[in-house]
């Protein structure tokens, strides 16, 4: 997986950057001017840096004749690159030149804690007229097109523009930047056609001055090879990474500098300035590069494709075994070239040797394999020669260098019995006419039946009806505990209880009521109804059955918003009810059927409203 | 178990088992698919395992198999020297009948023939291997019915603290310890179908064959592989396969010089 390198605040105006110091905990005290030539009514800004600490408190500069220094504040910086931290407080000053001349500043000396710590020493000319300034340099706006012009930029380096098949070539991506903050910087990519894949190592970061202007560079670094012949173009190479550009609000008297550049008084310009992220990618120019194939002629049989300078070491133990006992072998080929070409040196014949493949081990020059080798007869007296042939692009010529025999001494093995299944193994990689005997004898037989035969690649968990089924009991599952809860609240709630009893009456209820109503008999329908608003209303109100009455149900309902049409409707109820039962007076079928209506009413309005 | 009971059950086992079934030809036909698989083997017998081969092809071609029927095939490709083969179709025996001894045993030996190989151990991390050593010996099947075995007591717990809440109280360690276990049993399962079913598997069934850096004649020799290797494939392309060692290394590889363990059909 591609590695992300996370810069916070590569670089801070004026600042240098000296890793190894601050991981090395000492702390490292260095001056440093933005630009070194100013004009009269102009600042540079002055940054006095401690890195390896951020607890380093302001430096007292003291007066230096013919300039004016402002202290402006402190800057910290926090540096990851893999993991490895490194941190630096930078203390900021104005400085202004009151009179043309020359000045040195510093060196500065500092005492802090016991510890004395001294700065280098810096320059600068102040001029009567204004020094001219790159305009990309100073590009004023922080449009959508951003030109970073000659502050950040990438370059591409190779080490050489021809080269063999397999050659290693050196490749180089710098980063480039000058007073700018970057961060979240991405490790180079680049198109590669007809090369191998590009292994960036740890960057190095140094500072190095060009056309007159200090950068802080980040230099990745590679090498790669050509896989096959041909003429390439390499690059360009592309990185991403943001950039923290200096952001101030748009009032008449500042400048909307986007790299802190200002006319202005700087101490207004760094108290209203922000930093913006604004992410970009950089691209380098190509290069070309020329891979020739490796000469036909002269090429030794087991050349495998290492290309470079080599050495080969070749050693065994132990050397004194018997049969059957393992000896392992070390080859190593150390020197300069492409060890991803390098293969396994090649061992002249091996017959009487049982071998197994060899365990690698690659390092930056040089790669080591170690191979077992079994001597299976003893009339063995050596291990046979190896060779080891490459190319050498300086020399332009094929080499060979052959290594052994080394002498071994064998003593016979003890008699054992053999193994019903595994028995004596043949090399791997010898036809032997014996193979096929010793094959038909060391395997255990065929079966007899076939055992179940299922349709090719039937695999129950492929079997929709297998999950449907094994799905079922959950939704199962789930409704009991749903029954379980309700009924459990059924048994301590005893108002959400009668609210459950009241519908379920009301259900009835209604139910018994349309078929009453079918028999025409006032008395009894009437009753019907009774009852059923004495049950609904005593469970949903939770109040004695018994005692129901109109009176009853308005007190209980006081304090409620009540529709004043459905205590209407309840009371003529009431009264109907009471007429008809009590008084014997007749009743049409309609005014039954209406009143069956109204109670449907009632209760529906009472559900609703969850009373 | 009352007959309405038994009547759904066999219902339900003669759903899953349907899509599995050999065809519709029903006992007839697998009598017929047994004939070829017994004279492959009389074939076998008579040293003929060329042809016994043959039979056991057109039991494959009718879109059958069965461990065995993979184990029978294996044994005839050793018989013909072909070990790259044999070892590819006792691997494919492998994920259908893991616990066979003999077939341990031969492919073992096959494997022992070939060399072994630095780069034929899976890289897997402490954890994987903790979760599948007590499944090597389940295919997927199995995993998935000891799985689909654990999930039902978990339910039946569940449901059995709904109506009785004492219970789940007093044997909570007995409802943790499935828990565990189903757990346990998903990662597996997670794991060996990505390994089986996601991951490509190859063998190669070529001696020595030159992996390269691009999918080109031309191109540089990566590194060798030797016949019986188990590979990752990634891709194919105009001829050529694009393969990663079991150590992680990509190359390219003649598409002839591998085959997969368990190809889509």
């Amino acid at each position: 997986m591609r590695k992300f390198i996370k810069i916070f605040g590569l670089l801070l105006p004026a600042a240098g950057i000296l890793l190894q110091a601050a991981a090395a905990g000492e702390v490292k005290f260095e001056a440093s001017l933005d630009r070194n030539k100013i004009a009269i009514g102009e600042t540079a800004q002055l940054g006095l840096s401690f890195y390896g600490t951020q607890s380093m408190p302001a430096p007292d500069v003291g007066r230096i004749d013919g300039l004016e220094i402002r202290y402006t504040g402190p800057s910290t910086m926090m540096t990851v690159i893999n993991g490895e931290v490194s941190s630096s407080v930078t203390h900021m000053y104005t400085v202004a030149p009151l009179r043309i001349g020359k000045f040195q500043i510093g060196p500065f000396s500092f005492k802090y804690k016991g510890d004395n710590y001294t700065s280098n020493m810096v320059f600068l000319e102040s001029t009567e007229e204004k020094v001219a300034i790159s305009a990309k340099a100073l590009s004023p706006d922080l449009g959508d097109t951003l030109d970073l012009g000659d502050r950040i930029f990438l370059k591409l380096g190779i080490g050489k523009t021809t080269a063999y098949v397999n050659e290693l070539i050196p490749i180089s991506v710098k980063l480039y930047v000058h007073r700018l903050n970057v961060g979240d910087i991405q490790l180079p990519t680049f198109s590669q056609e007809g090369f191998s894949k590009v292994e960036f190592r740890e960057p190095k970061q140094y500072r190095e001055e060009l056309d007159g202007l200090v950068y802080e560079v980040l230099e990745f670094n590679t090498s790669i090879f050509g896989t096959r012949p041909g003429d390439y173009r390499l690059g360009p190479s592309k990185l991403k990474c943001n950039v923290m550009l200096m952001k101030k609000p748009s009032r008449g008297q500042m400048r909307d500098d986007p790299f802190g550049n200002s006319s202005q008084d700087p101490f207004y310009d760094n108290f209203f300035s922000r930093y913006e992220k604004r992410p970009v990618e950089l691209k380098s120019e190509d290069a070309q590069i020329i891979v020739s194939p490796l000469p036909e002629e002269a090429r030794p049989r087991d050349f495998s494709g290492a290309v470079g300078d080599y050495q080969f070491i070749f050693s065994a133990s132990p050397t004194k075994v018997k049969v059957g006992d393992p000896i392992t072998l070390r080859m190593s080929i150390n020197g300069n070239g492409n060890f991803n070409t390098v293969l396994i040196p090649r061992l002249e014949d091996v017959d009487g040797f049982r071998m197994y493949d060899a365990q690698v081990e690659t390092h930056e020059n040089s790669k080591m394999f170690t191979q077992v080798l079994i001597p299976e007869k003893d009339n063995l007296t050596a291990i046979p020669k190896a060779s080891f042939s490459y190319f050498n692009p300086s020399a332009r010529e094929y080499k060979r260098i052959v290594q052994g025999p080394i002498p071994i001494q064998l003593e016979k093995a003890k008699e054992e019995a053999p193994s019903q299944v595994v028995g004596p193994l043949p090399a791997a990689r010898q036809e032997s006419p014996a193979k096929e005997d010793e094959m038909s004898r060391d395997i255990i037989y065929i079966k007899e039946s076939p055992g179940i035969l299922m349709k090719r690649d039937y695999q129950i968990y492929k079997n929709v009806i297998f999950f449907v089924l094994l799905g079922l009991p959950l939704p199962a599952l789930v409704l009991m505990y749903g029954v379980q809860a309700r009924r459990k609240r059924m048994e301590r709630d005893t108002v959400y209880a009668g609210r459950i009893m009241a519908f379920r009456v009301a259900k009835k209820g209604l139910r018994d009521l349309r078929h009453k109503m079918e028999l025409e008999d006032g008395k009894v329908f009437y009753e019907e109804v009774f009852k059923t608003l004495q049950n609904y209303l005593g469970n949903r109100l939770h109040i004695p059955v018994a005692g129901i009455t109109f009176d009853a149900i308005v007190e209980r309902l006081a304090g409620l918003d009540m529709d004043l049409d459905i205590l209407r409707k309840l009371k003529g109820l009431f009264e109907t009810c009471d007429k008809a039962r009590f008084a014997f007076f007749a009743v049409a079928k309609h005014k039954m059927s209406d009143d069956l209506k109204e109670l449907k009413e009632v209760m529906d309005y009472f559900e609703r409203r969850k009373i | 178990m009352n007959g309405a009971v038994r009547t759904i059950l066999s219902f339900v086992i003669a759903c899953m088992l349907l899509p599995a079934a050999p065809g519709n030809a029903g006992e007839e036909a697998r009598k017929d698919y047994n004939q070829l698989f017994y004279s492959a083997n009389t074939y076998y017998e008579h040293g003929d395992y060329v042809k016994a081969l043959e039979n056991y092809d057109r039991l494959l071609q009718a879109g059958l198999e069965s461990g065995r029927l993979y184990y029978n095939i294996g044994n005839s490709f050793f018989k013909i020297g072909k070990v790259g083969y044999a070892i590819l179709f006792y691997e494919k025996a492998k994920r259908l009948i893991p616990r066979d001894g003999d077939l341990k045993s031969n492919l073992a030996h096959a494997k022992s023939l070939v060399g072994y190989s630095a780069f034929q151990a899976p890289t897997e991390n402490r954890w994987t291997k903790i979760i599948l050593k007590p499944y090597e010996d389940f295919n997927l099947n199995a995993i998935t019915i000891s799985g689909a075995f654990l999930y039902l007591v978990l339910i039946f717990l569940l449901a059995s603290s709904v109506f009785n809440p004492i219970f789940i109280r007093k044997f909570r360690f007995v409802f943790w310890i499935f828990i565990v276990l189903f757990l346990a049993n998903t990662g597996a399962f997670t794991l060996r179908y990505y390994d089986e079913e996601i991951l490509d598997h190859g063998i190669v069934v070529q001696k020595e064959a030159e992996c390269k850096y691009e999918p080109i004649d031309k191109s540089t020799t990566y590194y060798k592989l030797q016949e019986g290797s188990e590979v990752i494939i990634l891709k194919t392309r105009n001829g050529w396969t694009q393969i990663k060692r079991l150590d992680g290394k990509i190359a390219w590889i003649k598409k002839e010089a591998v085959a997969e363990i368990n190809p889509e059909f």
